[in-house]
């Protein structure tokens, strides 16, 4: 009796298993191409105006499609909805002229009125775009976009034109060499007028959005799944491959990399710390640099940081060869500039001295022998692991070096981002991530003016001046020169900011996945994009 | 009855308004805002989102129209995901994390309650030891570390179920969350079930009931597990209500879009909308299941009267 009231209760157990184990989910069977991605943050929202972040820039990409677009391999821009232009001699008026076959996905047609209407509206300081800042090299966009609320604004003064629906004139204040790069990001991108002046705040909800790239989206459940599908109003669709793409949100970096190892996903965007080291050699990794500079912040309104000699002695006294090569270990390579390496006809030269014995001088200099008398200081980061490694290494080679006491602390996002806008903190891991292809995305977040971006309280007139010099520059090789100036001034003499390492995105994706390169600015065109699906299925 | 559950609602009331008060001043003493974004917004940008947002309204004022809003079960829009309210977030990923936490409760039930009667009743013997053991041993692996171990061993080296993912109605998906989730709680449940067994089959109503000749079968679940299974229903309330809100770990691991991620991601964000919409559910179920357990205690126990 004892058994079979055992046997009895074990029923429900048994065949909960029992049908786990058996049931098999039917797949379909289809001919369609189908390419899924890991990307490792939630897209928060695909109105062009707050696009924020490179997942929601890839999918962001897929939908819209701007003047220019991204060439797959070099991310320099191409012919986009704009199928030529003009740009005049003094290189401050750009003349575009758009494609005809160009349709939104409610098969509305594509006019310049559409490019007007979203960047009135990107400029519109009652939007809150994130971005608008990126319209500031055109013609009265900065003084439109920052005029108080009730001031009187008159977009007639910015300078954007469309002297029919299939021409664009933009004016800009100063010559922009990758002001056609600008172009193809996300804030430039189109609205369709229409929809936007009917649905208001709505439009870019899933249900209600049209768009005009390559794709469309099919489904977006938050935190699961989002789904595009093959636009075939394209102007191009003959030339974009898939009909499918499926993108994952997935925070935890442990499981996109199971899910490719089970054939789950044909591409990780970001792998887990230390798995590059041991994924050396697998055909699949791809370490691709990146315009992306890890760096130091030194809070220069504190004692004894206001003093630059101290600044510069630290900066020498980090051995950054071994920091990369002993404790990152993800290929990343030694930042002895700030601007990285790899840019068109900017030549720079290794412009920090690894020098230990002249770091200790300077510091005695500061009056600081062998580091008596330093106060303590801490450097602050997110509570990531791999900035604590880092950071630890640093403290260790500062304490070594110069005999003084920097510790590293963790701090969740909101204390850390508080501390670096109120200036209260000592020193602060920083990153920057380049968003075109010119060394002034990296030297002009520390003008003085600069205060949302500069957050060291570094203020040169020195440094203000070469920038303004090389804005007004009509030469694109003095224009670089000044650059060049700057940034020494910036990195080797005033030392406001350490840089520590260039930075590389480790990415995975499957053999049979064609279209995908690595490039500076780690920009992947969707429609650019192929798979093999009898090669995946193997 | 009604009388009794019409008062448990409305003392809890003034609970459920604590909490949310308590939340919403919490989280807007941290430090960090919604507008923290990885690239630094400019002054005007944020100055324009935050009168978007209300946020340049006096606190005060934020704090009553919240409490009015809640009122209605309206909790604005997040701030984060733009497009989307949070009634519609909420709606979405609760039932996926009521899913899981049901069905792993379910079998951390079935489990549990069946080891604790085995053990009961197989007291002192290699059976009891056995399970007892095997109970502590899987309640010492948290499920952090049990989903990855389960991944490598059932989605990558035997690839019987996906490694991540939660489609709707997706058996093969639920298999891995479930089993991760409801193993940790079967130590609990089956300790408290051996332990209330024990005192239960050594009264004299459970011997009266063998000498009459009743069934081993119809005593042990009919009359012992009846009374056995009391100290269950108070530790169900509150665990069970945790469960359906979702759990970060589970979910993080195996890529679920529950409740549980959003909490966390809102709280790390200073999403105050999404996070205070999930904090007043919690709590209000919180209070819901409490009620319930108390319910359900009386009507399995005449002795205790519903006051």
């Amino acid at each position: 009796m004892k058994i079979s009231f055992i046997k009895v209760s074990l029923v429900p157990v048994f065949l909960w298993c029992n049908a786990a184990l058996n049931i098999q989910i039917a797949e379909a069977q289809t001919s369609e191409k189908t390419f899924r991605i890991a990307n490792s943050k939630e897209v928060e929202s695909l109105d062009p105006a707050f696009v924020d972040g490179g997942g929601s820039e890839l999918v962001a990409r897929g939908l819209y499609e701007g003047l220019t677009t991204s060439h797959p391999k070099t991310a320099e821009p191409v012919a986009g909805v704009a199928k030529s232009w003009t740009v005049s001699k003094d290189g401050l008026t750009y003349s575009f002229q758009l494609r005809e076959d160009m349709r939104w996905s409610n098969g509305e047609k594509v006019t310049s009125a559409d490019f007007l209407f979203a960047w009135k509206r990107m400029l519109d300081p009652e939007t809150g775009a994130y971005y608008a800042a990126k319209f500031d090299d055109i013609k009265g966009a900065k003084a439109y976009r920052k005029a108080k609320a009730g001031a009187a604004r008159d977009f007639n003064a910015v300078g954007i034109k469309c002297p029919d629906a299939q021409s664009i004139v933009v004016t800009l204040d100063k010559p922009v060499p990758y002001f056609l790069e600008l172009l193809a990001s996300s804030a430039f991108y189109p609205v369709p007028k229409s929809v936007v002046e009917k649905l208001g705040k709505n439009w870019a909800r899933a249900e209600n959005i049209v768009n005009n790239g390559p794709f469309l989206l099919a489904s977006w459940k938050l935190k699961d799944r989002l789904t595009l599908t093959k636009n075939p109003q394209y102007y191009d669709a003959k030339n974009v491959k898939l009909d499918k793409i499926v993108v994952f949100p997935i925070e935890q970096d442990k499981t996109a990399l199971n899910m490719y190892n089970a054939g789950e996903v044909d591409w990780i965007r970001r792998l887990p710390m230390g798995s590059v080291h041991a994924l050396a050699g697998n055909r699949e990794l791809h370490v691709n640099k990146l315009l992306r500079t890890v760096y130091l912040r030194l809070n220069t309104t504190r004692v004894p940081l206001k003093d630059a000699k101290v600044r510069r002695a630290i900066s020498m006294a980090i051995d950054r060869k071994t920091l990369v090569e002993k404790v990152v270990k993800e290929g990343q390579s030694p930042a002895l500039s700030f601007v990285t390496p790899g840019l068109k006809d900017y030549a720079q030269n290794d412009l920090i001295r690894e020098d230990v014995l002249e770091a200790q001088k300077l510091l005695a200099e500061a009056g600081f022998p062998a580091g008596k008398g330093f106060p303590e200081l801490t450097i602050l980061h997110t509570p990531d692991e791999l900035s604590k490694r880092v950071l630890t290494g640093v403290s260790v080679m500062l304490k070594k070096n110069l005999n003084i006491n920097v510790s590293p602390k963790g701090q969740e996002r909101g204390i850390f981002y508080d501390a670096l806008d109120a200036l209260k903190y000592d020193i602060a891991r920083s990153d920057w991530s380049a968003s075109f292809l010119d060394p002034k995305s990296f030297v002009d977040k520390f003008t003085s003016d600069n205060i949302y971006q500069n957050l060291t309280g570094y203020a040169s007139p020195e440094f203000d001046e070469l920038l303004t010099r090389s804005a007004q520059a009509k030469d694109p090789a003095e224009r670089l020169a000044l650059l060049a100036k700057a940034e020494e001034k910036l990195v080797a003499m005033d030392a406001p900011i350490v840089p520590l390492y260039f930075d590389v995105a480790a990415q995975m994706w499957k053999s049979s996945v064609s279209g995908l390169h690595e490039n500076l600015l780690d920009i992947h065109p969707l429609k650019s994009i192929d798979i093999d699906e009898k090669m995946a299925k193997k | 009855m009604l009388k009794y559950i019409f008062k448990r609602i409305l003392s809890s009331l003034p609970l459920i308004f604590v909490v949310l008060s308590l939340s919403f001043f919490l989280v807007r003493a941290a430090p960090g805002s919604p507008l923290d974004k990885d690239a630094e917004l400019p002054p005007e940008v944020k100055e324009s989102l935050a009168k978007q947002y209300g946020l340049d309204q006096p606190l005060h004022i934020q704090y009553f129209r919240f409490l009015g809003n809640a009122v209605r079960g309206d909790f604005g829009r997040s701030y984060i995901y733009k497009d989307r309210e949070v009634s519609e977030i909420i709606r979405d990923a609760f039932p996926v994390s009521a899913t899981l936490g049901a069905l792993s409760m379910t079998l951390a039930l079935i489990v549990g309650i069946l080891f604790g009667v085995i053990s009961a009743l197989r007291q002192n013997s290699w059976v009891d030891h056995f399970i007892m053991t095997t109970v502590l041993f899987g309640k010492s692996i948290p499920p952090m570390v049990l989903a990855p171990v389960f991944i490598a061993a059932f989605a990558i080296a035997l690839p019987w179920v996906p490694v991540a993912g939660w489609e709707q109605g997706g058996f093969k998906d639920m298999i891995g969350p479930v089993l991760c989730l409801g193993l940790y709680d079967v130590a609990a449940i089956s300790r408290l079930t051996r332990g209330s067994m024990l005192e239960v089959i050594r009264q004299k109503y459970i011997v009266t009931l063998r000498a009459k000749g009743t069934s081993e079968f119809r005593i042990t679940f009919m009359h012992a597990l009846r009374e056995a299974i009391m100290p269950l229903v108070t530790y169900l309330g509150p665990t069970l209500s945790s469960l359906l809100v979702g759990t970060v770990v589970i979910e993080q691991v195996f890529n679920i879009p529950g409740l549980g991620r959003y909490l966390v991601s809102s709280a790390l964000n200073r999403d105050y909308t999404l996070f205070l919409g999930i904090v007043t559910l919690a709590s209000a179920l919180l209070v819901t299941f409490n009620m319930f357990s108390d319910i359900l205690l009386g009507l399995l126990d005449p002795r205790i009267r519903l006051k």
